[in-house]
Parts: C-alpha cells; structure tokens; sequence
C-alpha cells in the first residue's frame, strides 16, 4: 500500500517529522516501510529567495553576465554568473546554493549545483527559473528566472531574504512510504487507520480534517432504486445504498486527482475518483452504479447460481459458482448481476460520461466468502484486497455519505439530490470487551506495568481500558479491531508492540533439556564421503514422470504442479543424480564424483499399515510410529561416479570400494557372517543386471520399522545398499555415454544397524601370514565367486584368522596354464595372547585345503 | 720378541694408515675384519698372548691393547666421516624440483546448503537445542490448523500450497513449523528443539524462488519462558553464525502461530549497516521470523498455556547462504554444478 504523508498529516499531527523518521516508527511499530519514494520535483539543498544588487558584463563572454545576489538582508552579495535574459537589479529570485539540486530544463534530469568557474568566473550558485524547479509552464516567461517579487513592490513580500523558495512557492514534495500493514491488519489499510497507528506510536494528537458528511435529502429521488436487500447476512453483515441525482461527469478536482496520481492511482473521473479516494483515505471499499441503466427497484446481496455469468467492468466475461456472491439488480420475480460482491462491478451498469444518477454502495462482506471468490475468479482489486482483510461494519455508512459529500461538492449540477440510504443488515458491531492480567504481561514480556501504563498505552488505538479487579484490567475493543483483538495475548503484543520491542531486555533461557538420541551418522558420512574425494549435491524431489522412480502404484503425484518437471515425488536419488552427472560431463568435466542424502517418498503406506495394525495410538486409531504421517518418507544416501579416481579408471570396484569404506567408516560390520553380497533380482532400471551387487543384512530391520518390505523399494525387506554400474541403456536415454557407477544405501535402516564402538585388547603376539593359492579348473572358475570361497575359508580358519585378503585372480593365456585359473589369498592368523605355532597354522591350513578341494575341486601346487 | 713388537708397531702404522685412506664403508669394514675381526691379525696376536713367557706378557699385551684401541678408535672416527660423506652424497643425488606441484588428491566438497545447515544445527546444539524431523507430505492440519491457521484465515492464501493425490487434505508442507506441532505430541515440555527442513511452494522459478527450499525451525517451551529470552537466544545465534558483534532489532510482524511475532534483522554485516548491495541500502538484513508460541498453539496439542510458555523461529537455509557467501541466484544450489560446489 503507498500512503502520502502529505494526506496522512491531515490526520495526524506530524510537524517536524522527517520521512525517515515516520518510516522508522511505523517500521518498529508493525507497519513495514519498504521504501520511501518523492512525489513530484525531487529538489533538494539550499534553495532560497536572494535579491540582485548588481549586474555587470561578464569579462569573457557576450551572452552571460555577472550578478551581485545577496541571500540575507546586509549579508556581503555573492558572485553568479546568469545567461538569462530578464534579469534586472531589484529582483528577488530563486538562488539554488552549492550542493542544492534541481532540474535540469533542457532534458528534465537531476542538476547539482557546485561552485564552479563559468567562462574564468567563479559563480557561487545559480539562479533558477520555474523549469528549474519543476514548475511546468508553457509561456515565454518559463524561460527567464522566476521573479519571486520586486524590492520595489509597493506590498513588502511576506517572506524574507534566504528563506526556503519551496515553502514560499508551495512546491514542497510529498512523500510516499510504500507500507505493507500484515494479513492481520485490514484496519490499517486506509489512511486514516495509518494515521491512528500513527499517532499512537509517535504520542501526537490525531486530527480531525475539515470535512463533512452529506447529509439526505428525504423523499427528494423518487425514481429508480427504491429498496435493498441481503439473501444471507452472514456473507453479507450490512449493505447500504445511497442514491444520488444531478451529478456531471468530468474531470476530477485537481487536489483529487494529485491524490491519487501520488500513490499511483490513474484519475479517471470524478466519481469513480471520489469513491476511489474514500477508499484509500477511509479503507472503506465503494462502487458507484449508473442508476439509470439498472433496470429494477433493488440492489440487493446474493450468492451467484452455479453457470451464472457476469462481465466485469475490464470487460471479461465471469463464469461463477455458488461460491461467489453477487449484487444484483432486482425486480421482482427475476434479476440481473450487476457487481460480484467486495470484488469488481459489472460493465452493464458502469459509470459513463453522461451518467446523471447514481446509486452509491458501501456494504460489509464477509472476508472468507470475498476470499474464496477472489481465489475461485483469479480476480481481485484493491476493494477485495481490503474486504478479505475485514472491514467495520460501523463505518460502513460513514464512508458512504463522506463520498456522497465529496460528490457533491465536486461533481454537482444545480439540481443535485442526495437521497436517503436504502439499508439492509445491521451495522451494529458486538462489543468485545477482553480481560487483560497484569500478570501475564509480565509472565510473556516481563515486564512491570500498572493498569495507567497499560491504559496510556491502549487508549490511543481507541482501546478502553478500566480496571476489573485486582491485577486485571477490562478492555473494549473498538469495532475496527475486532478482527485481530478476541484474545487476552492479542492485547499483550498490543502492549508490547506500543511499549516497543526494543524496551524488552534481552536475556537467556534457564534449564536444561536431555539432549537423547542425537544421531551423527549423516556428520560422519559427509566427512567420510568427501574425503574421497565425492561432492555433495542438493536435487529437487519433486520431479518429471520419468525419473520418479519404480514402484508407479506407491508414486506421490502433485496436482497442482508447477510443471511437468515438478510433477512426482522421487522414490530414488539416482535419476537425479544422473541428471547432475550428465549437466557437469556437458560442461566439459570429465571426472564427476557426486552423492546426496534425501528423502524419497511412497504413498498408501496408511493402506499398508492398516492391514498390519500396529499398536494403538491416543486416538484409538492404528498408528505405527506413535503419529499419523500421510506418506512414507525414507532417507537414503545414493552416489554415482565417473571418470578416473586417484587409482586410474573408475570401475565396479572403484564404487564398490567407496560403499564398503562409507560402511565400514560408519562402524558397520560388513565381515560375510553378518552380510551377504548378491546380484539381486527386480533391479531399478538404471543398473547393468550383471555388475551390480545388491547388499543384504542377515537378519530384517527391528520390529516397528518394517517399512521397507512393506514397499518392497528393493524387494526384499533385508536390503541394506546396492552398488552398480550404470546400464548402458538407461544412461544413453539420458545421453550418458560414458561409464558411470552407483551406490544407494536405506539410510533409516543404516542409523538402525550403527553400533558405538567398543575397544577389544590388542594382541601382543607375532601375526603370521600365509598365502594360499588355489587352482581350479576354467569351467569351474567361471561361476565361481569370492564370498563363497572366503566364507568357506574363515569357517576352516576358525578364530585365529584376523584377515583375508584376494591377493590375485590369475588366468595364464594360453595353453601354458591349461586353461586353469589361480586364485591367491593371503590369510593373517594371530591369536590375542598365544603365540601361534606353525605347526597349529600347517594344520590350519590342512584343513582348509581339504575343505576347499572337496567343496570347490580347488587344487593346490606342493 | 723384539720381532713381535715391532711387527705390532708396524700393524698400528699401516692399520691407521689404511684406515684413513679407506674410500668407502665396505673397505673400512673389510680393513676392520683383517685387523679386528674374529680372523684379524691382531686378534691373532692378543689370541696368541697366552703362550708368550710370562716376563713379556704383560708388556706386548699392554702394547697390542693399546694399539687396538688406537685402531678401533680411528676406524669409528673413518667410519663416521665416511658415513657423513655417504650421506650427504646421496642426498645431493636425491635433489628434486621441490616447486613442481604436489600430488592431486580427490577432495570432495559438501553443499554449502549442508555446511550453513551444520553451522546452524551446532549453534543451537550448544544451547541445548536437539535436532528434530518430521514428514514433508503433510495434512492441512499440521501445516495449517494446529498452527492456528484455520480454512478462512488470510494467511492461508499467502503461501501457494502444493497438494497431492494421497487425499484432499494432504498436501507438501509450506513451512517447517509443521515439526513444532508434531514434537509437542509426542513429548511433554520442557522441550528445545531445531528441525531443519524442505519446504514447498507454489512459486514459478526465479532468481529467489525455488519451488522447493529449506527451513530451520526452532522451538522452546519451559515455564516462564519470555519474550527477553526469545531476544537474547537469537542474538546470540546471529552472532555466533556471523561470527562478529552485529546489533540486531526485533520488528513487530505478524505469524498465526506466535504472538507477539517478530522479524529479526540484523544490522548488515557486509557494509556495517551503512547501506549496501546485499542489503539493498537498507542497512539491515530480513533474518528470520520468530514470536512466542499461540496459546491457541500449545492447548491445540494439550499443553497448558497458563502453565506453559515457548518462543518459537524459523530461517531460510537458501537465503542465509546466499546472504553468507554471497551467491546471487537460489538455482545454483540446485544445479549441483562442480565448478559451484569446489568454491565450498
């Protein structure tokens, strides 16, 4: 909203004020100035009336000349230069000082005046002529310097030598703050409840300005309306009807149409100015129709018939719904829309140049049935803006006749009528009186306040404050703040806002909180991850049908979306990653290391619970977590990589080796009596079905937590990760050509499985290593794999095996090897407190062999 | 005898000679063998000293001792010069252009959404705060009625909700706050927490909006809980995020769910509040929304606010990054363009 404070000081006293030092209060006091901007010529410096004493030929030029012009009676004369022509001695004019500014009359811009050598002669300033103050005129006169008055006038000038050409011109700017009162403060939006906020914070008197109200004419129209109702006074409390004759369309008053040009309002004409200008000055909302192209005897209030159709004065035809309130133009069995109630009227019955009656409405709508209709219309205007907010049905009347008086003092013929007000509703406003403990505001503010205090504070804002017992006051609240004041805290942030925020001490809350279950895992992935060397990246969840994701009966699907882009929730991080990879390759990076931890999302989970009903909740409704949430919501952590690592060329193995560090970082066990490594089955899409790996937990998530088998995202409920590479398929849909690797891990079920670290007695005897080189035949090698082996390998060792190692897969080319593939693995043995004996390992290892010989027909060199 | 002297005089001569002309370590070791060493002449000697007579014993074998001490003491002395000169000429050999650049090392770098977030989290952590969570498809009720917003409040019509196919009340939340909400049912107060988040809003992409972005909200219910505390908990964090003294000012504004509520800005920590182009000339920075919490709030989830008091606040991640480091567009975080994350 931009508000004059031009306009705003005739309702309140702000002599002296600076702009800036309204907008400050008003900013502390609720009512945010976002900007101030000047209304009119922006001039600015010592700018002041000083009388030529002298006039000499400049020494270096023809067409300027050299003045002597004193700015204050006996005051040594300065030296400017002028070009003009029509200056003499003896005149008083505008002298703009160094640093003043002013307008630049050939081109209209910003003119700073320095002292300044015109032609090798210093001039200490300028001499202005009305252009150069912004003072429009069309005759020859405008060229020359403005003459304030003569030393030889016969009626002395009412001002002085130096004294300010604004003031004594009266072409003093208007400032206009540009304010937004909150959602909450529909009574602020007018200028006369700025002004009482105003007053309020800044202890100055509000003031009355110098207008009156039309007061009926009884019995004078006979014509047209003659009655009002309202179909339904809860969307509509109160209506009014004031009709009005003998007016002539035109022009609006000048001081009217400035006001409205200030805070950037087009005059269109008088009346449509004037109801505009109540409005803003008032905060009351009015329309004024052409009473001669309405057809029936009432105005009246109801709800719109579903289909129903109306044009709006810009012209567009309305389709409306049920939902929508009208104003129509009744006679009798039927009738016609003329307005959609608070919002816009109908082009039918819009003001013209020859209108000569009119019927003014002021009316009370209901602010959620003006919302909802706005909303449903995609309409709205400065009148719904202000109904939604809420208007006070006591003033309703007030603002009507203050039009009909503007009316008709400035868009009257001779013959002018101003009838009596046709009414329905009441515009009675409850009184709404709140109690207010002196306690509580200490309680909230801590603050010490006495009743007078309290009542100074209030009373302003038309607060009426007495005491009601002891340590409690009684407040009335004025109608126009019924709105946002129901509630004993409403009128402590009354209190604290008036006292002002800043009076409030800062200080620090006492206690403590139990700080239980803090999890660190995502702290500790991100160290681990980005040291090696993969960077995080943030993706949107909400995404295009292409990447949502795997399961299309669990997708979560966005009705109003914004785009096609943002139309599903993800239910994998992967695509999204792949998108990021694939815009970083495009932009010539050739390494692209990335992960992100985030959420993926599955709908009908309530279904899914309900067919496992859970413990019951405090609603005695089934509950799973303790409280309802609508979706699944799950946490993972995915990555994707591509390009070379510090170890050459990204591979399986890279990626493989970057989950089983994370893992292992993150104090997972991931030894092969805890997990197992599978190539899985019902693999997403994105994943090459013959390099990927899926990882599976011995034992399924802990009881409450069976979400996951409930989605089936991995289609089996023990999955904990899958590591993969890319599926040359999928990528090049996605114009990914080259290689890339993915990881994904259920991050819920990861928190689950941590377990602190506990400290286990570091052995003091010599470890032992041994390799062990197995040959196997090359029909056997092929299906062969490692968790086999090294599972068959630890169960033989026994507990004196600290570590396995692959050392090497060896195929010889060739006939050389006869087709055999030799597999070395390098077994640590060590016991914490024994020395281990080669004989115990000769043994160790015997039986080893022996297992791996009749399980895997593994031989062994001597 | 005399020969036996004289040949071990003769020994010492050469010995030492030879000694001092050793040109390396395995000479002056092969020099130590032949003279010291278990088959060395001079262990010869000293081993034959038994079979000597008894008149000359004592003194050839002081004679031999006292030689081998004088050649062990100048092999030591030989062997340390040599090993000196060993060294320092394979050190002259394993010279190196030590201003070629070092090694790449893969170095991974967090968004800098994740680094604010983690600044935000471990500030309130040292107050005592403790992280929260809650779901981001939500139901009208949690994102607007228990929030003391109801169907016809205006507020509602500020943010632009997204809604889903999951049922007519469901919706993506629009605000963090759903979490004050969520926390107070499961938990009985005293209560602190922060509950960083995503949040989504029907906004068309520009560069301020994202149609998703994150919050952080926080909450604290106690008994006489007061607007003071409120003031002097978020100075305190503003302080310690921007790490410098900026004068902060708390400015009345309007939240359904606090009351009295309040805009917290900071005096601007880039130009000192003498007007910039992050602050828009203003001098001050919009930093975040905060109040005390509704009564209507805290009987809605059955705690008494007669008996109970909170304040609560809420921060925008993406715009405290982007006042933090100066980033100029909201897309960048969402871009995940390397050449963006490695300046992080």
């Amino acid at each position: 909203m931009k508000v004059s404070l031009d306009w705003l000081g005739e309702y309140v006293d702000l002599t002296g004020l600076k702009p800036e030092e309204i907008a400050e209060k008003l900013t502390m006091g609720a009512f945010e100035v976002e900007e101030i901007t000047v209304f009119g010529v922006d001039l600015e410096g010592p700018i002041v009336a000083g009388e030529i004493m002298e006039i000499h030929p400049h020494p270096n030029a023809d067409k300027i000349r050299l003045t002597r012009t004193r700015i204050k009676d006996g005051a040594e004369p300065l030296e400017i230069v002028c070009g003009a022509q029509n200056i003499e001695v003896g005149q008083i004019v505008p002298v703009a000082l160094p640093g003043a500014k002013v307008v630049n009359r050939h081109d209209g811009s910003p003119l700073i005046i320095k002292a300044s050598a015109i032609r090798g002669v210093k001039s200490n300033g300028m001499l202005c002529s009305a252009a150069e103050l912004g003072i429009v005129c069309d005759d020859a006169a405008g060229e020359g310097i403005l003459i304030l008055a003569r030393t030889s006038d016969k009626e002395k000038p009412s001002f002085a030598l130096g004294d300010d050409v604004r003031q004594i011109l009266n072409i003093l700017p208007d400032y206009i703050l540009h304010v937004e009162p909150r959602s909450n403060r529909g009574d602020a939006l007018s200028v006369a409840g700025l002004a009482r906020e105003a007053a309020a914070l800044f202890g100055r008197p509000l003031k009355r300005p110098d207008w009156e109200l039309a007061a009926a004419e009884p019995g004078t129209i006979s014509s047209g309306i003659t009655g009002t109702f309202i179909e339904n006074t809860e969307d509509c409390p109160y209506f009014s009807l004031i009709p009005i004759s003998g007016v002539k369309i035109g022009p609006s008053h000048p001081r009217i149409a400035k006001r409205l040009e200030s805070i950037g309002l087009r005059p269109v004409s008088n009346v449509v100015d004037i109801t505009n200008y109540v409005m803003h000055e008032l905060g009351q909302p009015l329309h004024a129709y052409d009473a001669d192209k309405l057809k029936g005897k009432a105005l009246g209030v109801r709800r719109a018939a579903p289909g129903e159709t109306i044009t709006t004065l810009d012209g567009k035809e309305r389709k409306l719904t049920d939902e929508v309130l009208l104003i129509v133009d009744s006679h009798g069995q039927s009738d016609i829309p003329v307005g959609i109630a608070g919002i816009m009227g109908g082009k039918d019955s819009e003001i013209s140049d020859s209108s000569t009656s009119l019927v003014l409405e002021a009316a009370c709508f209901t602010p959620a049935v003006v919302r909802r209709g706005s909303r449903l219309l995609g309409l709205s205007s400065d009148a719904s803006l202000r109904f939604e907010r809420g208007v006070d049905a006591a003033s309703v009347l007030n603002a009507a006749r203050r039009a009909a008086y503007l009316i008709g003092k400035y868009c009257s013929t001779q013959d002018l009528k101003i009838g009596a007000p046709h009414l329905a509703g009441s515009d009675r406003v409850q009184e709404v009186a709140v109690d207010l403990r002196l306690k509580t505001i200490k309680r909230i503010l801590d603050l010490d306040m006495d009743g007078k205090r309290v009542a100074t504070l209030l009373s302003p804002l038309g607060f009426q404050v007495e005491e009601a017992g002891p340590g409690t006051l009684k407040v009335q609240v004025p109608s126009f703040r019924q709105t946002d004041v129901k509630r004993e805290i409403d009128l402590v942030e009354e209190v604290c806002r008036l006292n002002g925020y800043d009076a409030i001490e800062a200080s620090m809350p006492s206690g403590t909180v139990c700080r239980e279950n803090e999890d660190d895992t995502l702290s500790k992935a991100h160290s681990t991850l980005t040291g090696l060397g993969l960077s995080e990246a943030w993706l949107s969840s909400l995404v295009p049908a292409d990447d949502a994701g795997i399961v299309q009966d669990y997708l979560v699907q966005v009705l109003n979306p914004l785009s096609k882009d943002h139309q599903y929730l993800r239910q994998s991080l992967v695509p999204g990653l792949l998108g990021a990879l694939a815009y970083n390759l495009d932009r010539g990076q050739k390494t692209v290391w990335l992960y992100e931890t985030g959420r993926v999302y599955f709908k009908d989970y309530l279904k899914t619970t309900e067919a496992n009903p859970g413990k019951n909740g405090k609603n005695g409704k089934t509950e799973t977590t303790g409280s309802e949430k609508p979706a699944l919501e799950m946490q993972r952590l995915a990555g994707v990589l591509c390009g070379s690592g510090p170890q050459g060329a990204c591979t399986f193995q890279t990626v493989k080796g970057v989950l089983e560090c994370l893992l292992t970082s993150l104090g997972l066990n991931l030894s092969l009596e805890k997990v197992n490594w599978s190539t899985g089955s019902q693999l997403p899409p994105w994943l090459h079905p013959y390099r990927t790996a899926v990882l599976s937990l011995n034992r399924p998530p802990r009881k409450g937590s069976d979400l996951t088998e409930a989605v089936g995202v991995f289609g089996n409920p023990m999955v904990l990760a899958y590591v993969g590479q890319l599926h040359p398929a999928y990528g090049a849909n996605r114009g990914l050509k080259e290689e890339a690797f993915i990881f994904e891990i259920d991050l819920d079920r990861l928190k689950a499985e941590r377990k602190p670290p506990r400290f286990s007695e570091l052995a003091n005897t010599p470890a032992v290593t041994r390799d062990l080189t197995c040959d196997f035949p090359a029909d056997q090698a092929a299906t062969l794999q490692h968790q086999t082996m090294a599972r068959l390998i630890t169960k033989k060792a026994g507990s004196n095996l600290k570590k396995l190692e692959l050392v090497s897969i060896y195929q010889p080319q060739g006939e050389a090897g006869g087709g055999n593939v030799a597999i070395t693995y390098r077994l640590t043995f060590q016991h914490v407190s024994e020395t281990l004996t080669s004989e115990q390992i000769d043994a160790t290892l015997k039986d080893v062999k022996e297992s791996l010989a009749g399980e895997l027909k593994a031989t062994f060199r001597a | 005898m005399q020969d036996l002297e004289k040949k071990i005089v003769e020994m010492e001569s050469s010995a030492l000679k030879a000694i001092e002309e050793a040109s390396s370590l395995d000479h002056l070791e092969q020099l130590r063998l032949s003279v010291l060493g278990q088959k060395g002449e001079l262990t010869g000697i000293l081993r034959g000293l038994s079979s000597l007579d008894k008149d000359v014993r004592p003194r050839i074998g002081q004679l031999a001792n006292q030689v081998k001490v004088k050649i062990e003491q100048a092999h030591l002395d030989r062997k340390d010069r040599l090993f000196q000169s060993h060294i320092e000429a394979r050190l002259s050999q394993e010279r190196i252009d030590v201003t070629a650049p070092g090694q790449t090392m893969p170095v991974g770098h967090m968004h800098p959404l994740s680094q604010i977030r983690q600044e935000i989290l471990s500030i309130f952590s040292s107050m005592g705060f403790v992280t929260a969570d809650g779901p981001e498809i939500e139901t009208d009720y949690y994102n607007f009625d228990a929030l003391n917003t109801p169907a016809s409040h205006p507020a509602r019509d500020e943010q632009d909700t997204f809604y889903t196919n999951i049922g007519a009340n469901v919706l993506l939340r629009s605000q963090t706050s759903t979490v004050q909400i969520r926390v107070m049912e499961m938990s009985k107060p005293p209560l602190r927490i922060i509950a960083p988040g995503r949040v989504y809003r029907n906004e068309e992409v520009n560069a301020r909006k994202y149609p998703l972005f994150h919050q952080v909200e926080g909450l604290l219910v106690d008994k006489d809980v007061t607007f003071g505390q409120l003031k002097g908990t978020l100075t305190a964090f503003i302080q310690a995020l921007f790490k410098k003294q900026v004068k902060t000012r708390f400015r009345p504004d309007f939240f359904p769910f606090t009351e009295p509520s309040a805009e917290l800005d900071s005096e601007c920590p880039f130009c000192n509040g003498k007007g910039c182009k992050t602050c828009g000339g203003r001098g001050w920075l919009e930093l975040l929304g905060c109040g005390m919490v509704d009564p209507n709030v805290l009987s809605g989830v059955g705690i008494d606010p007669e008996e109970w008091s909170g304040f609560a606040f809420g921060m925008g991640l993406e715009r405290l990054a982007m006042l933090k480091y100066g980033v100029n567009d909201i897309r960048h975080f969402y871009t995940n363009d390397l050449r963006f994350l490695e300046q992080f």
